[in-house]
């Protein structure tokens, strides 16, 4: 089975300090790989206002892996990020099928133009940037 | 334009307005002064061709949410109903990690 795409996101304990944050993604990208998982993407977004009470926190690193694998590898990732002492949220979320679906909309979309601007003649839309 | 987007044009009266006028564009105050022209309004995702609502743009989807966080029926924004769900789910997530509030103090 092919491997599927999510996206992990999770809020560290603001009380850490930047290198311990990044000690925890390193920390969590090892679970990952650990499953055969692959990673894609990190993005660290720093320390954000949480919009309401985690814990007892008011504010929380959060970090974004998009991360390649199965759903078994996903059960074991979370099980893992649970534990941890240091992450006070996180949220894990499917995306490639959503991902895939948008990007055929856009494909079908562009198609449509095409065909309605070859009936009416040349008729330079608002949108006439993304030909070829 | 985009061929999926018919599913609004029902601005339903809201509160003791009055009946809302349908967007058609004759919108003559010929009955009586209670009807106004009211402009149809139309989903802003179809408008921007949004495919995917992402729970993490925050600044997109709090365009439709108040600042006390609530969900919003659909008359409010205009938006189709394939976005409206797709807008629930995200808001949903975005709370889930803090982003957004369940609700404001």
């Amino acid at each position: 089975m092919s491997d599927r795409t999510y996206e992990i996101l999770f809020i560290a304990d603001p009380n850490l300090g930047e290198p311990e944050v990044d000690a925890l993604a390193a920390q969590v990208q090892g679970f990952v790989e650990k499953d055969g998982g692959k990673l894609q993407k990190m993005e660290k977004w720093g320390k954000k206002r949480l919009a309401y009470d985690v814990r007892r926190h008011r504010e929380g690193y959060y970090v974004l892996l998009v991360v390649e694998g199965t759903g078994v590898m996903v059960k074991e990732v979370e099980r893992r990020i649970k534990v941890q002492d240091g992450i006070i949220r996180y949220l894990t979320v499917r995306v490639d099928e959503e991902l895939r679906k948008a990007e055929r909309r856009k494909a079908k979309r562009a198609l449509g133009e095409e065909k309605r601007r070859g009936r009416t003649g040349s008729q330079p839309a608002r949108d006439a940037e993304v030909q070829q | 334009m985009n061929g999926d987007s018919r599913s609004f044009g029902r601005p339903s009266g809201r509160g003791g307005g009055g009946a809302g006028a349908k967007g058609g564009g004759a919108g003559k105050d010929a009955g009586g002064k209670r009807y106004f022209f009211r402009r149809r309004k139309v989903c802003k995702f179809c408008a921007d061709k949004i495919d995917y609502v992402d729970y993490k743009d925050i600044k997109l989807i709090s365009q439709f949410v108040p600042e006390r966080g609530k969900i919003l029926p659909r008359r409010m924004f205009g938006t189709c109903a394939e976005h409206q769900r797709k807008l629930t789910e995200a808001v949903n997530r975005a709370r889930h990690i803090a982003l957004l509030p369940y609700a404001a103090d």
